[in-house]
C-alpha cells in the first residue's frame, strides 16, 4: 500500500519534464530512477509507475520519473535521432537524481523499453548499486519490430504515412525514429552488455522470468547476483489502462529486495529541488495542484503573449493527461502558439491524479466517475490567475465528460469534442426527450458555441446521426454549432498529420466566430451547417 | 512446440492479458477481426521475435503483410525454412 501524500514535485530536468517523489521522513542515500516505457507500454504503465514511486518515497528512496524527450510532457528540441535523445537523457536524469538529492548511489530501473535504457546506462556507470527490470525487451529490436507492426495495422492512410518508413526509419505517433536509431537499437542486446562492476539485478517478467534467467547467463559470470520473478504483483503496469477495480501494484517483495540486496545508508544532505517551468519560444508550463487536498494534478500552458481565455482538456480514455500519442499535449502548445492558454489535467485516479479508496489511491473508472466537479475545480484553479473564459475540450471519454461539464458549469462558455462517443451512459433513444436533445437545448439556451468534431467511421458519429440526422443537419442553420467530419482521421488521432487536422478545426472554432464559416475553404458542405474533410 | 502451436497459444494468452475476446481462431480469420487489436498484434510479434528469433513482418512490404491468421503462421513458417541451394 502507498502513501498518496508523498511529496512529489514537479521538476524539469534538461528539457525533460520529471516528477521527484522525496521520503517524507529519514532518506536513504540510494536514490532511484525509474524510466518509463514508450508508446503504450509507456501510457499504460504510467500512473502505475507513479504509485511504485511514492511507495519507494514512502520507504525512504527518492525517486526520480521522467519523461523522455519527445513523449509525455517533455519539451520537442531533441534533435533527429530519438533514440540518442533519449539515452542521453537517462545519463543526465541519474546525473541530476544524485546531485539534487545527494545520493551515493543509484538503482536505475525501467519498464520495457526503460528497462532496456535503465540496463545500458547502468553499464556505463560506477555510482549504480542496483538494477531492476520490469519486462524488459532484452532485445531492442523487439521495441522495433512492436513499433513497426503497430504502425503498419493502425494505418489508415497508407501512402500518407509509409513515406516515413521508407528509409528505415520508424513513425508511431509522437514517436519518430530515425533510420540510425532503428540500426542501433536493432544491434542492442542486453545479454552482450558488460557492467563495471558486479550489482544485484531483480526481473519481474509475465511469461519469461526461467528463459531470462537463462539469456542473462553471461550477467552471471560477471559476478551480477540475477534474480527472476513472475509479474503478480506488477500487472497493472502493463493492463490496458482503461481497465479499473483491478488489483494495483504490490511493492513489498520489491522493497525488501532492495533493502536486503542493495547498500544503502541515510543520505548526508537533504533534497534541494526547485520546481521549475518548461518553456519555449511559443509557450511556458508548469504544473498546478488543485482540488481538494491539492490530490489533482494539471498541466498550464500559457503563451507568451497574455490569455483571458483557457481550454481545459480532460483525460482521453486511461490515457494520462498528454493523450494518446501525445495529443493533448501538442494540442496545447499549438493553442499557446495561436495566443490560447490551456490547463491538461488528470482525473482523480489517472495520472498524476490519485484518488484515494478507503485510503488506498485506486484507479478510477473511465466513463463511471463524474468528472464535473473535477473541471469545475479546476476553473477554481484557473480564475485567481487572471483567466475569464473557459472552454473544454476532449476526446472520446473525455469528449462525454466535457459535455457534462459544460452543462454542469456555467462559467464554461464553449466546448469542443473529438469522436464524442454519447450523450449518456444510459440507453438514448432518439427523440425530444432524449439526453442528447436536451444537452442541446441546454447548449443553446445559454449560447455555447459547441464543435463536434467526428472520424466518418466513428461509432460515436452513427450515435450522433441517429440523434441529429445525416451529418448532423437537424442541427443545420445553428451558427453556435459546427460539426466537421474527416473520412481520413481515426478515432484516436494516431498519427501527426491526423492530430494536426484536429488541432487546425480546433483552433479555427476557437478564434472564429461560429457563423463564419468561410474558413471551411476546400471542404466539402454537408447538409445544414456541418463540413467534412475534402 | 510447432510454429503454429506456439503462435496459437501465444495469440490465446496475449487476448487474455489484454482482457479481449478471441473469436475461434482459424486459418481464414482475418487478424483484425479476430478480437486482437493493433497493439495485441504488435505484442505478439515481439514475443514470437524473443521466442522463435524469427522477425518476418519487419521486411514484409505492404503487399506480403498477413491478412488472416492461416497468412500470419504461413510467414512465420516460410521464415523459419531453410534456404534452397
Amino acid at each position: 500500500m502507498t502513501n498518496p501524500d508523498t511529496a512529489m514535485k514537479p521538476v524539469v530536468v534538461n528539457g525533460c519534464f520529471a516528477w521527484l517523489h522525496t521520503p517524507p521522513n529519514e532518506v536513504k542515500d540510494v536514490a532511484v530512477l525509474l524510466c518509463q516505457g514508450a508508446g503504450q507500454d509507456y501510457l499504460n504503465g504510467y500512473r502505475s509507475l507513479r504509485v511504485l514511486a511514492d511507495g519507494m518515497a514512502q520507504a525512504g528512496y527518492p525517486v526520480l520519473r521522467f519523461d523522455y524527450p519527445g513523449t509525455g510532457d517533455s519539451g520537442d528540441d531533441h534533435g533527429p535521432d530519438l533514440w540518442s535523445a533519449w539515452r542521453r537523457s537517462v545519463a543526465e536524469a541519474a546525473d541530476w537524481l544524485r546531485q539534487v538529492t545527494g545520493a551515493r548511489s543509484l538503482i536505475l530501473s525501467g519498464l520495457r523499453i526503460g528497462a532496456a535504457l535503465a540496463a545500458l546506462e547502468a553499464a556505463s556507470r560506477d555510482d549504480v548499486a542496483g538494477l531492476v527490470l520490469f519486462e524488459p525487451f532484452l532485445h531492442a529490436r523487439g521495441f522495433v519490430t512492436q513499433l513497426v507492426t503497430e504502425s503498419r495495422l493502425r494505418r489508415k492512410n497508407p501512402d500518407q504515412s509509409h513515406a516515413s518508413d521508407n528509409l528505415g526509419s520508424v513513425t508511431l505517433g509522437e514517436l519518430k525514429f530515425s533510420a540510425g536509431d532503428v540500426a542501433e537499437m536493432r544491434a542492442t542486446d542486453l545479454a552482450q552488455l558488460s557492467f563495471q562492476k558486479p550489482l544485484p539485478v531483480k526481473i519481474f517478467s509475465q511469461n519469461n522470468a526461467a528463459k531470462l534467467n537463462t539469456r542473462l547467463e553471461s550477467w552471471r559470470l560477471q559476478e551480477m547476483r540475477l534474480s527472476c520473478s513472475g509479474f503478480e504483483n506488477f500487472e497493472a503496469l502493463l493492463r490496458p489502462n482503461q481497465h479499473s477495480g483491478e488489483p494495483e501494484i504490490d511493492t513489498i517483495a520489491l522493497l525488501d529486495w532492495m533493502d536486503r540486496e542493495v547498500p544503502h545508508g541515510i543520505a548526508q544532505s537533504g533534497v534541494v529541488a526547485l520546481p521549475a517551468a518548461l518553456k519555449s519560444e511559443n509557450w511556458e508550463e508548469k504544473i498546478i495542484r488543485f482540488g481538494k487536498n491539492a490530490r489533482l494534478a494539471g498541466m498550464l500552458c500559457r503563451p507568451r503573449t497574455e490569455s483571458a481565455m483557457a481550454v481545459l482538456i480532460g483525460n482521453s480514455g486511461g490515457n494520462p493527461r498528454h493523450g494518446f500519442a501525445r495529443f493533448s499535449a501538442t494540442l496545447a502548445r499549438a493553442l499557446a502558439a495561436s495566443g490560447i492558454a490551456s490547463f491538461r489535467f488528470d482525473f482523480p485516479g489517472l495520472g498524476d491524479s490519485t484518488h484515494l479508496e478507503n485510503g488506498v489511491d485506486t484507479q478510477s473508472d473511465v466513463f463511471q466517475q463524474d468528472r464535473t466537479e473535477d473541471f469545475s475545480a479546476a476553473i477554481d484553479a484557473l480564475e485567481p490567475l487572471g483567466i475569464r473564459h473557459f472552454a473544454v475540450h476532449g476526446l472520446c471519454s473525455g469528449a462525454f465528460h466535457a459535455v457534462q461539464a459544460a452543462r454542469s458549469d456555467t462559467r464554461i462558455e464553449t466546448l469542443a469534442t473529438v469522436n464524442l462517443p454519447w450523450f449518456t451512459l444510459r440507453h438514448d433513444a432518439p427523440g425530444v426527450n432524449s439526453a442528447a436533445q436536451k444537452a442541446i437545448a441546454a447548449f443553446r439556451q445559454r449560447n455555447m458555441r459547441v464543435l463536434f468534431l467526428f472520424s466518418t467511421d466513428d461509432a460515436g458519429f452513427r450515435q450522433f446521426e441517429r440523434h441529429f440526422g445525416t451529418g448532423g443537419c437537424e442541427l443545420g442553420g445553428d451558427p453556435e454549432m459546427r460539426i466537421v467530419v474527416s473520412d481520413i482521421v481515426d478515432h484516436e488521432l494516431t498519427e501527426r498529420w491526423m492530430q494536426e487536422i484536429a488541432i487546425r478545426d480546433t483552433i479555427d472554432f476557437l478564434q472564429a466566430h461560429a457563423a463564419d464559416n468561410a474558413r471551411n475553404i476546400g471542404r466539402r458542405e454537408m447538409p445544414g451547417n456541418s463540413s467534412r474533410e475534402a | 512446440m510447432t510454429i503454429r502451436e506456439t503462435i496459437l497459444t501465444m495469440i490465446t494468452e496475449i487476448a487474455q492479458k489484454q482482457k479481449k475476446t478471441l473469436r475461434p481462431l482459424n486459418d481464414d480469420l482475418e487478424l483484425l477481426h479476430s478480437g486482437m487489436d493493433s497493439l495485441c498484434l504488435a505484442i505478439l510479434v515481439a514475443g514470437l521475435d524473443d521466442e522463435l528469433g524469427l522477425d518476418p513482418l519487419s521486411s514484409a512490404d505492404d503487399d506480403s503483410f498477413p491478412v488472416t491468421i492461416g497468412d500470419f503462421i504461413k510467414l512465420y513458417e516460410n521464415a523459419d525454412a531453410p534456404v534452397a541451394g
